[in-house]
């Protein structure tokens, strides 16, 4: 099944339901401004702020190279600053959050047909354009490149079972970037689940997701998408050959079956409903001990996502207030985060957004 | 997967520079698209001359004219103007051979008669100054002009100038003249003379030609992972704009014309073999091509022809192209004539 634009907004329609909305490049479906920015943030569809190079934070707000490091890589922070923060795109975007958005998909061939679409369309609005999100369809890439939307598609239904959930995730240069996964823990040892990982630095900005207090054990899940071929299982083994995950799950429009029983399924059915099925053999390579290690370092991760609620200005007196000296180096800034419990960031934000707790 | 390299220059394009200037509109492609692979004419941002293809550019500035392409003699009805290849290097820890890696993208532009420019966003590391004399010794002998810079600025003032002709020969003359005298400075505090340059960068320097030298194996290029094509496009480049009027004799001596012939088969469509191969003025030699080379050194370099250059290995083959170098400077070994 080629996703195209008829079926883009079927899909996003019965899984979501999104509004459809006529605009003049074709149907699109009206979403909130936070649901927008996931989206962008996912798949890279951007705001049509221009028609060479649409903006889209995907990939902006990562935070390490790889698991079990910390090395940071320039996204959520730029060696000792915050940089690519949601805050930060907010102040530079106005348009980010400022309004409802409309996700609409344009079928090209060549990057200059979509380029001559999008700058036809700009020169005939009269508003601006940002509040526009153009999902690229296309039509000269086996499975028209939609390989990113299947990422979403599996986020947001893993999402809603209580996990934290990721796409292109960080876990070694040797393994490769899987393009999902999932993270469950008790929600007493960490407070969050239901959400994208960058949401929780979306706080400052107003979104507000729910915990859903739950005393399962830690879960972790992986996935690969793709759209030209059916062959995951190379990949999958590689990422679970970590020890680190409990399931791992093929992404795909119209796969049938997984290619192996140790394999979940993540698939559209013929009502363009995605529909999950689970491995029929689970736990089969994790390591307690392994995982024990990645779920140390993922309850750290998460924290960073939270820190980024925070101005730079904000971190670096959080800092100095409790390390009473100035940072020195990235040593310091991972130093500091990994020390901090959730309930003190928590404390923070809330100070800085509302005066002191 | 975070950012790369490129899509952090072609974001910072847009928001410093805008997707357009004037009557001039950017054509810049995001990272998923493989639009950029196509030659220019063909609405990508791959230049070339005379059937030969460049790296492909990250952007380009274009206006609506039409343009005829050197490389195909097709017509295009978007002129090119200015051309960007961009890079992050600097903040990743390239500091020395890896920024020549990419000198090729912008050059085809510079060789198709328009204005190439290499930018290195400004970082932990500095520009090599080599690169500055590539690119002003290019723009010497090419018919387009090829700029280094590290500030967007630069490029800016630029494209506010370029509708007018002699404000912008202006900039490019001093713009130009600051490339030469980076990389003239740091020249002469290192070398002071080209014999001492040959001396330490493996290179014999004679009235017509150069010959430059390296320990290049069959793997590197069989091998993808080993990036050993990038390496030696990036280093034929330095020695030929290095050396703009002579020809450049590239020795691989632990390589054999067997080894040659079985690339030219099967990397037939590998653009960077195919510069190596096809670049005006270079020709890529091995040991085979060499006359007057005692036989002990043959066998030697045969002995380790598939050995990386470590160890004792590496020790064989210094002594090897001690003894292979003095002979091509002496005349006791000379390169067979073909």
């Amino acid at each position: 099944m080629e996703i195209d634009s008829e079926l883009f907004i079927k899909i996003l329609h019965v899984n979501f339901k999104f509004e459809i909305v006529d605009t003049d490049l074709g149907k699109g479906l009206k979403v909130d401004p936070f649901t927008a920015f996931i989206y962008s943030c996912v798949t890279g569809a951007g705001y049509l702020d221009n028609p060479a190079y649409p903006f889209t934070p995907k990939g902006i707000m990562k935070v390490f190279y790889s698991a079990l490091d910390y090395r940071f890589v320039t996204g959520i922070f730029d060696n000792t600053s915050l940089k690519n923060t949601p805050l930060n795109l907010h102040k530079a975007k106005k348009f980010l959050f400022n309004s409802d958005k409309i996700i609409v998909p344009v079928e090209f061939d060549s990057e200059r047909e979509l380029q001559k679409i999008l700058s036809d369309f700009i020169s005939k609005q009269k508003q601006p354009t940002e509040n526009f999100v153009i999902q690229r369809i296309e039509k000269s890439k086996n499975g028209n490149g939609m390989e990113p939307f299947l990422e979403y598609l599996a986020c947001e239904t893993i999402r809603r079972d209580n996990f934290i959930v990721e796409s292109q995730v960080p876990l070694s240069h040797s393994k490769g970037s899987p393009d999902f996964a999932g993270y469950r823990f008790n929600s007493v040892s960490v407070p969050f689940n239901s959400v994208h990982i960058f949401e929780l630095a979306l706080i400052r900005l107003g979104l507000s997701r729910s915990c859903v207090h739950t005393s399962l054990s830690n879960r972790f899940i992986v996935g690969e998408a793709k759209t030209s071929t059916t062959d995951m299982k190379n990949q999958l083994e590689k990422y679970l050959s970590t020890n680190f995950f409990n399931e791992a799950y093929e992404i795909h429009s119209s796969k049938i079956s997984p290619a192996e029983t140790v394999f979940g399924l993540i698939t559209l059915d013929k009502k363009y409903r995605v529909v999950l099925t689970p491995p029929r053999e689970k736990d089969t390579f994790v390591l307690p001990e392994k995982q024990s290690k990645y779920r140390d370092w993922l309850e750290n991760y998460i924290k960073y996502y939270l820190i980024a609620n925070l101005t730079n200005d904000e971190f670096v007196t959080f800092y100095q207030e409790k390390n009473k000296r100035k940072i020195s180096s990235s040593h310091d800034v991972v130093t500091f985060i990994n020390s901090l419990s959730y309930e003190d960031i928590l404390t923070k934000i809330t100070e800085v957004s509302y005066g002191s707790v | 997967m975070a950012q790369s390299s490129d899509e952090i220059i072609k974001r910072e394009l847009i928001d410093h520079l805008g997707s357009a200037t004037g009557d001039l509109s950017l054509r810049v492609f995001p990272e998923s698209s493989n639009d950029d692979q196509k030659q220019f004419s063909d609405g990508g941002l791959t230049f070339g001359f005379n059937g030969l293809l460049y790296g492909s550019c990250d952007a380009c500035w274009v206006r609506k004219k039409d343009w005829l392409d050197p490389y195909n003699k097709v017509t295009s009805s978007e002129e090119p103007v200015i051309a960007l290849e961009g890079t992050d290097a600097l903040n990743r820890g390239s500091s020395g051979n890896a920024q020549y890696q990419r000198f090729h993208h912008a050059l085809g532009a510079v060789k198709a008669g328009i204005i190439g420019v290499y930018y290195l966003k400004k970082g932990a590391d500095k520009i090599q100054e080599d690169l500055y004399e590539m690119a002003y010794n290019a723009s010497q002998i090419e018919s387009g002009t090829y700029l280094i810079i590290d500030d967007l600025s630069e490029l800016k003032t630029l494209l506010d100038l370029i509708d007018d002709n002699v404000k912008t020969k202006a900039f490019i003359e001093k713009k130009l003249s600051v490339m030469h005298s980076i990389f003239q400075k740091k020249f002469d505090e290192k070398y002071g003379s080209w014999e001492e340059f040959a001396k330490k960068r493996s290179t014999i320097i004679k009235d017509t030609y150069v010959i430059k030298y390296s320990g290049r194996m069959l793997r590197n290029f069989t091998d993808s992972s080993q990036r050993a094509g990038h390496i030696a496009v990036g280093e034929m480049y330095l020695t030929k704009y290095f050396f703009p009027r002579k020809h450049v004799y590239y020795l691989w001596p632990k390589m054999s014309s067997a080894d040659i012939e079985y690339l030219d088969s099967n990397k037939s469509v590998d653009k960077e073999w195919q510069l190596l191969r096809n670049e005006p003025g270079v020709e890529i030699i091995t040991r085979d091509d060499l006359v007057g080379v005692p036989s002990a050194v043959i066998t030697q370099l045969y002995q380790i022809r598939d050995e990386p250059l470590k160890g004792e290995v590496l020790v064989k083959f210094n002594n090897c192209m001690q003894i292979i170098s003095d002979g091509l400077r002496n005349g006791k070994i000379t390169i067979k004539t073909k």
